[in-house]
């Protein structure tokens, strides 16, 4: 029982880190433009393909390249599509918020069937990174070194964020556009290069976390669905626009699907973060940390 | 003689259907402190937005010499044109000091923003000792200090004050129209200010324009403001 509980500490820790990414980016997105990407998913599964397509040579026939260099080509492609979703698509309807909303949706059942027509229905398996598992003596349990590669990398883009966002100039003016836009007008931030970076770091983040999603969980083309549902969830129950209540929710939902898995079983896994979702809009539905969120 | 620093000529703005400036036109002395007073809806706010670059209009608006039509606002900014709106549109959770440094986004020059944060703690001590608490939870005048002193931040050569004293208790306008008129003499900045208060106005402006239903009424130096019979009576009420 207790090596149980210290094993889904050690899981849910992990898990939740990259969960965090997903919610973050698509937070600093609404945040900035007051725009609900329900093409965050797809940017997911793009990191998950392109990952694929950078190390296999059976996929394209071409050299496969070592999978960290993949990882860096996959965070790299995602944060382009991302941003050519925003510079393509999004900025011209972003002030249409149903426009956006089915806009977006299109984009992400777009990617599906061109993921199918490519790659085919079945899902894919991603060559790890880092191979084999680590075995905890004292806890006799054994966790991949893809979960705890994806804790280190997550934190280490989470913090690099967080030093961004806080200490320079031109990240603070991002956070400053999510709380006021007209503020960050008078104070001469250009609108349209915060919502330029902002949605080239949502991508990145995205492309990272489809790594290690498609690693850890699956690579196909209905990947996407799960992530943007997780991302919502965080996200609602975070406070809409906030990047700390986004990483504490993500800790809150992946330990719950922690502890479901190892003590209910795969059939309940999201049904408590629907619980606490209720409860959340219920009893504050402004988020646990909604306050950062003053988008007009 | 001054150089005229912002030019306002034949300046129309619509709502819609409604004509909210009709044929404005003003122009602003390098170093002045210049008053536009006039009843809530007479369109002082629409001549500041449209100046900022936030409306669309007729009409020609240049500042130090260059015609700020289609000009984004950054660009405005950047050229030493800074706005306080009656909003003050301050970022609400960011501390007194990220806000203030927010206005130097823009700037380089790093030894100059550090001098310049320390001529606006000076100028507004009441900051100095806020300057980790969050702008929402200050009181009406502390955040008109701190949209003063960010826009002080953005290296500004002139300032657009709309209702800067709006809400606020006797003894902080007073607080404030000293630091304008400190700001005037000591750093040489132009200032145009918007006012429904008329006394705060001519106690510190040296000229004045009165703007009525989107016109301008009458415009002139201080004692003729003062001295002016239906000034007195409509907007001062001394008799």
């Amino acid at each position: 029982m207790l090596e149980s509980i210290l094993s889904v500490l050690i899981l849910g820790a992990m898990m939740s880190a990259i969960y965090a990414l997903v919610a973050i980016g698509f937070t600093m997105i609404f945040g900035v433009g007051g725009v609900l990407n329900l093409a965050h998913g797809g940017l997911i599964m793009i990191g998950a393909y392109a990952f694929l397509v950078a190390t296999s040579s059976s996929v394209v026939g071409a050299i496969a390249v070592p999978t960290v260099l993949g990882l860096v080509i996959a965070t790299l492609v995602t944060a382009v599509a991302s941003y050519v979703l925003y510079g393509g698509l999004v900025r011209y309807i972003e002030d249409n918020v149903v426009i956006t909303f089915l806009s977006t949706v299109m984009v992400a059942l777009l990617l599906t069937e061109l993921i199918h027509h490519e790659f085919g229905s079945s899902p894919r398996t991603l060559l790890p990174i880092a191979d084999g598992t680590l075995h905890l003596q004292g806890v006799g349990t054994r966790i991949n070194y893809m979960y705890i590669l994806g804790f280190v990398v997550s934190w280490i883009a989470i913090g690099l964020l967080w030093y961004y966002v806080s200490r320079t100039d031109e990240g603070r003016s991002i956070l400053a556009v999510s709380m006021s836009e007209r503020g960050a007008q008078l104070t001469g931030v250009d609108l349209e290069s915060v919502k330029s970076r902002t949605w080239l770091i949502a991508g990145a983040l995205a492309g990272l976390a489809g790594v290690f999603l498609g690693t850890l969980q699956t690579t196909s083309p209905e990947m996407w669905l799960n992530p943007l549902a997780i991302a919502f969830i965080i996200v609602v129950i975070g406070g809409i626009g906030s990047i700390k209540g986004s990483v504490v929710a993500a800790y809150l939902i992946g330990y719950l699907e922690q502890f479901t898995l190892e003590f209910l079983g795969t059939g309940y896994q999201g049904i408590f973060s629907l619980v606490v979702l209720v409860a959340v809009l219920l009893l504050k539905p402004e988020g646990l940390f909604g306050r950062e969120f003053a988008h007009e | 003689m001054s150089d005229t620093i912002l030019d306002i000529n034949d300046l129309n703005v619509y709502y819609g259907k409604s004509h909210a400036l009709k044929g404005v036109s003003l122009s602003i002395q390098e170093g002045e402190i210049y008053g536009v007073i006039g009843p809530n809806g007479a369109g002082k706010t629409t001549m500041l937005n449209a100046v900022a670059g936030f409306l669309d209009y007729e009409g020609s608006i240049s500042y130090a010499g260059r015609d700020l039509a289609g000009q984004p606002s950054q660009e405005i900014v950047e050229s030493g044109l800074i706005y306080c709106t009656e909003d003050r549109d301050l970022f609400p959770y960011f501390s007194v000091h990220e806000n203030l440094l927010m206005g130097a986004q823009f700037r380089d020059d790093k030894a100059a923003v550090r001098d310049d944060l320390e001529m606006v703690y000076d100028l507004f001590p009441r900051l100095d000792d806020r300057r980790e608490q969050e702008a929402e939870t200050m009181s009406g005048g502390e955040q008109q200090m701190l949209a003063v002193g960010r826009a002080l931040m953005s290296d500004p050569d002139m300032l657009m004050l709309d209702e800067p004293t709006l809400g606020l208790a006797p003894v902080i306008i007073e607080d404030i129209g000293e630091a304008l008129e400190k700001l005037q003499q000591e750093e040489g900045l132009t200032i145009l200010l918007a006012e429904q208060n008329s006394t705060f106005a001519l106690n510190h402006a040296d000229r004045l324009s009165l703007i009525e239903t989107g016109e301008i009424e009458l415009s002139g130096p201080h004692d003729e403001f003062t001295d002016n019979d239906y000034v007195r009576e409509a907007y001062v009420g001394v008799h």
